[in-house]
């Protein structure tokens, strides 16, 4: 017995043995190698490999054989590598089902098969077979798969579910994946696959997308669609307007349709495509055609294409795009599918009402490395020539160049805007044109509304925007030396709105304008300037050095202009007059403007530089209001108060008024101001040698002809009056005057060489001429008994002691009751002036001695004063002048 | 101490002369400026300096008239237009001078 059982004994361990050699041999010859065999509760291998055709296929760490019947395996670390696409399945017949197996256990701690699919993590894996019956369990994190195959039945299934960052590292959202069918004879089955809020985790948008597949064997069809449109941004949706319907047979695609609608604010874009299922060679997409169909507001045309020997071929289509472009082309475009190559793009491209055709014009493209498929280096090169109507301007402009995945390249970019004498021309070298943000930067010359511009102008995209600086001179027309204009404005767009930065500015430097020397005026933006349809808005500080001419200056100006869309309001103060100038109008629908003004001004002596009266003090203030239609006209009352003015000795002191002035340069040929006092113009004093008091006259003018009317004044204790006096006026205009008490005639002279009484009167007919005065036959006589007494004096006494007549004349003048008084006087134009005096009387002293006195005088008054020591007085002005 | 106030007063004379690019005789001589019968220099040929000279010299005339016409009892424009004669008489042949109907003239 006990040999027997020695013997069953040794025959068991010869078949384990022979087992073990025989597991041993076929893993060998299958390409198993083994290493560092161990027993720990069981058989351990520390590192085994699969190799085939000389590649490592796989490769085990920590292997434990923990049980033989059923076949237990832990292993903790699996990796499979890739060895190339072996035999295409179906080349050799699919098997019929998965093999026969021995029941068996596999877990695997570690599944690495990275070398497979790249993004893979490493998984958990455990490996199930029992009595035919497999099952499987994959998982890793965020990611799990169970499948089940009855091999009595051949039927499999599977359910699938993770987020598809584990699939895709750079996208989100998750699947779910669902399949069943049969693996005995033919295979065949259904997979449904869902994926939700699915996307790039670079951008916002979300789809969820369901597919179906059938396949039988060979034979398979998909069926995919969005479940609801995908939204992009800016409002657009994508949806698929009949789902993607795909089928073949093995690697072979016999069939393929889809139907894509890409909607938005524009309107839609229907992409339709299918495979020729007429082709030669149905097993492919080798040929096919399709239509791209824009519809909308913005969007018309229809591109058909289709597609032959890998050659692309766009049939001519005029397309309307959004923003008011359009394309065209009127040749096929054909363009090679391929990962490289070239296609002529003749293009006419437009915007607005400007056109863009190009001449030469060829694309071509290739892979940039090896490494990696997805990046194409691609350049475009030829030439563009533009020309159109936009914004009111003809434009014109070329460019010849190349632009591509390498950037830009080319001779600058030439345009030129023309509306009527306007011409612009803008030189944009292509080095400054610039990527991400896009900007460049333009040199530009010529001439606009008149003025000659040449600067640069540096743009580029700014967030949603275009911002940049204009940096500029110009010559204003006006000006006949220097009043070059420098600009220097940082600008910033969008949103139809361009805003000039606070700080801008534009300089005018000194120039003339006639003869007329203008300092250098500034304008600075005080803040932002925004600039759209409203108008602009913002305030503008503007600073002026004055004006300078031969005969009058203005001092330097100081001011704001503030804009509010069409409205603006402005103030101007000149400090060295102490005057201020407030102004306000508004743009008008007709394209003109109008508005109010206000001035306060103190008289200064300053702005008598110019003219012949020198202004001591007083007060004006204006009010009026103003409107430009083409022409200028203005409207208001100006009010003079306490005012003192010099004319040389004659002076005016207490001056005061209100004037009223109508202004219009399109009206009045003949000088474009008319004033009119409103009520008297009075002068407290008015000096002319005499005094001239209570002064009240109307005035009415047109700054060439002056009309000075009911006149009125005290003078010598009596009066004068004179209903008009016209200035210059063609004829004499009387002149009355009345009550002149003799004894403040006297007086004027200190001290009074005379005693005289009695009051005198007549009339003086004055014409006044541009430069000369006439007196026509002016008379005066006594208004009552006159009295005339010449004091005893040294000079009266040396006067008689010269001759005997004049001392019989004195004796008889020197006390005398005047009962007439007679004196006739005249002056022409050159000066010559003629009085001639007749006196009758008694001398009360002298036994009422009749006396009759009459006195002659002819002298040129002009030349009287030419002789008087002035003259040499102002020959010496004259003369030092130079060396002053 | 007199002396030194003197040989001051001349040198900033000197400077004050020297501030001006065109003296009188030099604009006139060049028809850059010319006499006019109301007593003011005009410009003929308008350069900023010939403007700036004109106002300076004109704003000194008027000082001048306007001091000559208190002391006389007379007008501030009877004496530039005295002045204005004399002047036009006194230019030399070659200078210009204005019409009274305004017209530049070599004299």
């Amino acid at each position: 017995m006990l040999r027997r059982w020695a013997y069953g004994l040794l025959l068991l361990l010869a078949t384990v043995l022979l087992l073990i050699l025989v597991a041993v041999g076929w893993a060998y010859g299958a390409g198993v190698r083994v290493s560092e065999p161990g027993w720990q509760q069981g058989l351990t291998l520390g590192q085994w490999r699969l190799i085939r055709d000389d590649c490592v296929a796989a490769r085990g760490t920590d292997l434990t054989l923990q049980g033989v019947w059923p076949l237990k395996v832990k292993q903790r670390v699996l990796a499979v590598y890739n060895c190339g696409a072996g035999n295409a399945p179906g080349a050799s017949g699919s098997p019929d089902g998965l093999p026969w197996t021995p029941p068996f256990d596999l877990q695997v701690a570690e599944l690495d098969l990275s070398a497979l699919i790249t993004s893979l993590p490493v998984m958990a894996m455990q490996l199930h077979q029992q009595e035919q019956y497999w099952q499987l369990q994959v998982s890793a994190p965020q990611a799990a798969l169970q499948a089940q195959y009855q091999g009595a039945e051949g039927q499999w299934t599977f359910n699938s579910e993770g987020a598809l960052s584990v699939l895709l590292p750079d996208w989100q959202g998750h699947w779910q994946l669902h399949g069943e069918g049969s693996w005995q004879g033919e295979p065949g089955g259904d997979i449904q696959l869902e994926m939700h809020s699915a996307g790039p985790i670079t951008q916002s948008q979300r789809a969820d997308l369901a597919a179906q597949a059938h396949f039988q064997g060979a034979d398979w069809h998909i069926v995919a669609d969005l479940v609801q449109p995908l939204v992009l941004n800016n409002d657009w949706k994508l949806t698929a307007a009949e789902p993607l319907a795909v089928a073949g047979n093995g690697l072979a695609l016999t069939n393929a349709r889809g139907k894509l609608q890409l909607a938005g604010p524009p309107g839609t874009m229907t992409l339709q495509a299918h495979n020729d299922p007429g082709a030669t060679n149905p097993a492919g997409l080798e040929q096919g055609g399709g239509t791209l169909l824009l519809q909308g507001d913005s969007l018309g045309g229809q591109v058909d294409f289709h597609w032959q020997d890998r050659m692309l071929v766009l049939e001519p289509a005029s397309l309307t795009l959004p923003q008011n472009l359009t394309a065209q082309w009127q040749e096929p475009l054909q363009i090679p599918m391929a990962p490289s190559g070239r296609a002529d793009l003749p293009l006419r491209l437009g915007y607005d009402g400007l056109n863009v055709k190009t001449g030469a014009s060829q694309i071509q493209w290739q892979r940039a490395g090896a490494e990696d498929a997805s990046q194409l280096d691609w350049q475009w090169a030829g030439d563009l020539s533009l020309q159109g109507l936009w914004q009111g301007y003809q434009w014109q402009g070329e460019w010849q160049g190349a632009v591509g995945s390498h950037g830009l390249e080319g001779e600058p970019i030439k345009l030129i805007a023309r509306q009527g004498s306007d011409r612009l021309s803008f030189l944009m070298p292509v080095n400054t044109l610039q990527q991400a943000p896009y900007g460049a930067e333009a040199r530009v010359s010529g001439k606009i509304s008149g003025y000659p511009l040449d600067g640069t102008l540096a743009f580029a995209q700014s967030g949603a925007g275009w911002a940049g600086t204009l940096q500029a001179s110009t010559t204003l027309p006006q000006f006949e030396r220097g009043g070059q204009v420098a600009i220097k404005a940082p600008w910033s767009l969008a949103d139809g709105t361009i805003s000039v930065a606070a700080g801008s500015q534009a300089s005018i430097i000194e120039g003339l304008i006639g003869q007329a020397l203008i300092r250098p005026i500034s304008l600075r933006a005080s803040g932002p300037l925004q600039i759209n349809e409203q108008g602009i808005t913002g305030t503008v500080a503007i600073h002026g050095g004055g004006l300078l001419a031969a005969r009058w200056r203005l001092p330097p100006i100081s001011g704001t202009a503030t804009m509010t869309g069409k409205r603006v309001q402005g103030r101007l103060t000149v400090s060295e007059w102490q005057s201020e100038l407030r102004a306000n109008g508004a743009l008008e629908n007709n394209g003109g403007a109008s508005g109010t003004l206000s001035m306060r001004s103190a008289l200064v002596p300053a702005m008598g530089v110019g003219l012949d009266a020198t202004p001591r003090q007083g007060q004006l203030e204006g009010k009026g209001r103003w409107q430009w239609r083409q022409t200028l006209k203005a409207s208001g009352d100006i009010t003079l108060t306490g005012a003192d003015l010099d004319w040389g000795s004659v002076t005016a002191r207490g001056a005061a008024g209100v004037l009223h002035v109508e202004y219009d340069n399109g009206e009045y040929d003949n000088g474009q101001v008319q004033l009119s006092s409103t009520g008297p113009v009075t002068v407290d004093t008015l000096d002319i040698g005499t005094p001239i008091t209570d002064l009240a006259l109307t005035v009415k003018s047109d700054l060439s002809q002056w009309q000075f009317t009911d006149i009125r004044a005290d003078l010598l204790g009596g009066y004068l009056r004179s209903p008009a006096l016209d200035w210059p006026s063609a004829r004499p205009q009387p002149v009355v005057i009345s009550r002149i008490d003799l004894a403040e005639v006297a007086a004027l002279q200190n001290p009074p060489p005379v005693s005289l009484s009695g009051r005198i009167g007549g009339y003086v007919p004055l014409q006044l001429g541009a430069d000369f005065l006439v007196i026509e036959q002016g008379r005066l006589a006594n208004e009552e008994p006159l009295s005339l007494i010449i004091p005893a004096s040294s000079s009266v006494q040396a006067m008689a002691d010269s001759n005997q007549a004049v001392k019989l004349a004195l004796d008889s003048l020197s006390t005398l009751l005047i009962s007439d008084f007679q004196a006739r006087m005249a002056m022409d134009k050159v000066g010559w002036l003629d009085a001639a005096i007749t006196i009758k009387g008694i001398n009360p002293q002298r036994k009422s001695l009749p006396v009759v006195f009459n006195y002659t005088h002819r002298e040129n008054v002009l030349a009287l004063m030419r002789s008087l020591r002035i003259g040499d007085e102002i020959t010496e002005q004259l003369r030092t002048e130079n060396r002053q | 101490m007199k002396m030194l106030k003197s040989a001051l007063a001349m040198v900033a004379l000197l400077f004050s002369m020297g501030a001006f690019a065109l003296d009188l005789d030099a604009a006139k001589s060049q028809g850059l400026v010319g006499e006019q019968t109301d007593g003011y220099l005009g410009v003929v040929k308008a350069t900023p300096a010939a403007v700036e000279l004109a106002a300076d010299i004109n704003q000194k005339r008027r000082a001048a008239y306007e001091r000559i016409a208190k002391q006389n009892g007379i007008t501030l424009e009877q004496v530039a237009r005295l002045a204005g004669q004399k002047a036009i008489d006194k230019t030399e042949a070659g200078q210009y001078v204005k019409t009274p109907g305004g017209q530049w003239v070599e004299k």
